[in-house]
């Protein structure tokens, strides 16, 4: 089963290298690649390990959630690329990379899944260059950040395996808590290590975006908490805890501030999206099973809102030109539902009520409220950054006359206002996920060890 | 003949030869300017480190490592030409800064990086031994990462970038083979070049199709 996982998408990829300037076979195909995909990690199928030269493999059910979560994104982000064209070679590249990402989350061999983890993670930055001009700086610049972190994340690794058969050799651990923490902190882009990020958004394409900044972090949390478990040492979950909790509300509050003084679109919803991610973080760092839980499906939720958003920028890029405070004149009247993408997917990353975004914050405001009231005051405030941002642009676009005489075309508008409802449900009708999954999630939920 | 030959030199060279060459190569990297000659010492690299493998792991996986640096060259090396075919065109209209290029920073700019890559280099393995590696391989490990890192932050085009990712992914792979012995981890390093190589082609060949890098954000 792990095996034709891995092979499925690989096999559809190398099929659509040939085929790679029809975009709309590679779209559909790659998409429905994806789709069987997620079928198989969804349906229950038996925990035994496998071994593979001696290697041996095994997909617990919430890893399995976890990576159909990220493929049912990718698949729709595919599907969007039917009509938004995202380059020739994207689509052979993102099944070769979720290949990848199966392979990394399946092995139990900390260090073959690291190596496997970096390889993922570099090609995922291929996803960024294009024609568009900063385009392929802007992959660079994640290119270079993402080989650095892949390295340290592999000494760590190693120095936690070894700290764990010789624990008399503190230096090891030095080693491995200094290196995981700087690996993890370039890779998932945190502050102070995000300066790779909005550039991802302004000039990046949206499969990039969703690749970088939804799979990745989601494959590194995976990595991290299996690798928690290889070691432990006195102080480990109040360090690893403490850290977290400090990076979220960092990176939470910062990434607010520095999305108010964008004068782009696609990076405001960068920092809105980076600041969202530090709620993420924070709720990990809390360490309760409640906050935990309120981690993951806050994951989904914002997994969900950053493509929206990201769709909407994309569309708007197309359609206007680009998309600064002056090029957004009119866009309600030419791209109605990419704007509506753009402020409903916005108005979730910064956790406005009545969208998804709010109904998992509310609970991580709460609990962080038990502790530190002050804290959890500053962060609510906090979030009416990004919200007063995406409100900025609203405006610009709703009250000023129309530059440019293209419109959007209705099926990526369809595509981004399905979402945006979704997004719109969730808030309204916080338990819909949990109705419709019913005890499946609930199961899958529960079994979230984070602590 | 040759090919025999260049084996049997590559597998009779210490540990501590290697790593010397590999310190020459890193500074001809750096200093070279010109993006074709550069792989040269990028190659070299590739050849020293497969006769590190060939000394730490296993004498014909040398071959392997040494066929995946040729081939990242020889797929980098049409990337440089167009680079620099695309540079000689714009240069001869007076057009070279709409590549976004920075004025050429001159010999003696890169000597001087060198020589601030070589004391950072020290520092670290100073201050920061790696366990369970000779004091040389550490060094080396650390300088090659170092002048990697630098050749990132002084270049303004996505190939160069590209030259120092891979030498800082060399100057990794230096040393983790000798903490993590095993094939599958030679295999997957390999791998990794291979992946990030193609990155850089495919970052270099959208700078030159962009046509504007210089737009580019802060």
């Amino acid at each position: 089963m792990i095996l034709t996982l891995i092979a499925l998408p690989l096999v559809v990829a190398v099929l659509l290298l040939p085929l790679r300037r029809y975009r709309y076979i590679c779209a559909l195909l790659s998409a429905g690649a994806l789709a069987v995909l997620v079928a198989a990690l969804t349906a229950p199928a038996e925990t035994n390990a496998w071994l593979l030269f001696g290697r041996s493999l095994n997909l617990p059910a919430f890893e399995s959630m976890v990576l159909a979560a990220c493929f049912a994104l990718l698949a729709l982000t595919l599907l969007y690329s039917n009509w938004v064209p995202q380059g020739e070679q994207v689509y052979a590249t993102t099944l070769g990379i979720t290949a990848i990402f199966v392979a990394s989350t399946a092995l139990r061999n900390i260090a073959l899944a690291t190596l496997l983890l970096e390889a993922g993670i570099i090609a995922s930055a291929m996803l960024v260059p294009s024609e568009r001009p900063g385009a392929a700086l802007g992959g660079m610049r994640a290119l270079v950040l993402l080989a650095l972190a892949g390295p340290l994340l592999l000494v760590g690794a190693w120095a936690i395996e070894s700290y764990a058969s010789q624990p008399e050799r503190v230096q090891l651990l030095q080693t491995a808590v200094i290196t995981l923490t700087l690996g993890y902190g370039i890779a998932l882009g945190v502050v102070p290590f995000h300066v790779w990020l909005p550039a991802i958004y302004q000039h990046g394409r949206v499969l990039a975006v969703v690749m970088l900044h939804i799979v990745v972090p989601a494959m590194l949390l995976l990595h991290l908490g299996n690798l928690a478990q290889i070691a432990a040492w006195p102080g480990e979950q109040t360090y690893m805890l403490g850290l977290m909790s400090a990076t979220g509300v960092v990176t939470a509050i910062a990434g607010s501030i520095m999305a108010l003084t964008q004068r782009t679109v696609g990076r405001a919803i960068g920092y809105a999206a980076l600041a969202d991610f530090g709620i993420v973080l924070l709720a990990l760092g809390l360490g309760t099973p409640d906050s935990a839980r309120a981690a993951f499906l806050h994951m989904g939720y914002r997994g969900v809102a950053v493509m929206t958003a990201a769709m909407g920028v994309g569309v708007l890029q197309r359609v206007l030109g680009g998309d600064g405070v002056d090029d957004l004149r009119g866009a309600f009247r030419r791209a109605p539902l990419a704007m509506l993408g753009v402020m409903l997917g916005g108005l979730s990353l910064a956790g406005m009520p009545l969208t998804a975004g709010f109904t998992t914050r509310m609970t991580v405001y709460g609990l962080l409220a038990a502790e530190r009231p002050q804290l959890g005051l500053l962060l609510v405030a906090s979030s009416f950054g990004p919200a007063w941002a995406v409100a900025r642009y609203a405006l610009a676009a709703w009250v000023s006359t129309p530059s440019v005489e293209s419109r959007e075309r209705l099926a990526p508008g369809a595509l981004i206002a399905l979402l945006s409802l979704a997004l719109l449900a969730v808030g309204i009708w916080p338990d819909l996920v949990q109705s419709l999954a019913g005890p499946w999630l609930r199961t899958i939920l529960g079994s979230v060890v984070w602590q | 003949m040759i090919w025999n030959a260049l084996f049997e030199t590559l597998s009779t060279l210490t540990v501590r030869q290697i790593v010397i060459g590999l310190a020459v190569v890193s500074v001809l990297l750096l200093v070279i300017e010109e993006r074709r000659l550069a792989l040269l010492p990028l190659l070299g690299q590739y050849l020293l480190l497969g006769s590190l493998v060939a000394a730490a792991v296993f004498s014909y996986i040398m071959l392997v490592r040494m066929a995946v640096g040729l081939a990242i060259c020889l797929m980098l090396y049409v990337s440089a030409q167009h680079v620099e075919h695309e540079m000689a065109r714009l240069s001869s209209r007076g057009l070279r800064n709409t590549l976004g290029l920075s004025s050429d920073v001159g010999t003696l700019f890169r000597l001087l990086t060198c020589v601030i890559g070589g004391m950072i280099a020290y520092g670290l393995w100073r201050n920061y031994p790696i366990p369970d590696l000779s004091p040389e391989l550490g060094l080396a490990s650390y300088w090659l990462m170092t002048i990697g890192l630098l050749m990132t932050l002084t270049s303004s085009d996505p190939l160069r970038m590209g030259y120092g990712v891979l030498t800082l992914l060399n100057g990794f792979s230096c040393f983790y083979i000798f903490i993590e012995r095993s094939l599958f981890v030679i295999g997957l390093l390999g791998f990794i070049d291979i992946v990030a190589a193609l990155a850089v082609v495919i970052g270099t060949e959208a700078w030159l199709l962009s046509g504007q890098p210089t737009k580019a954000a802060p």
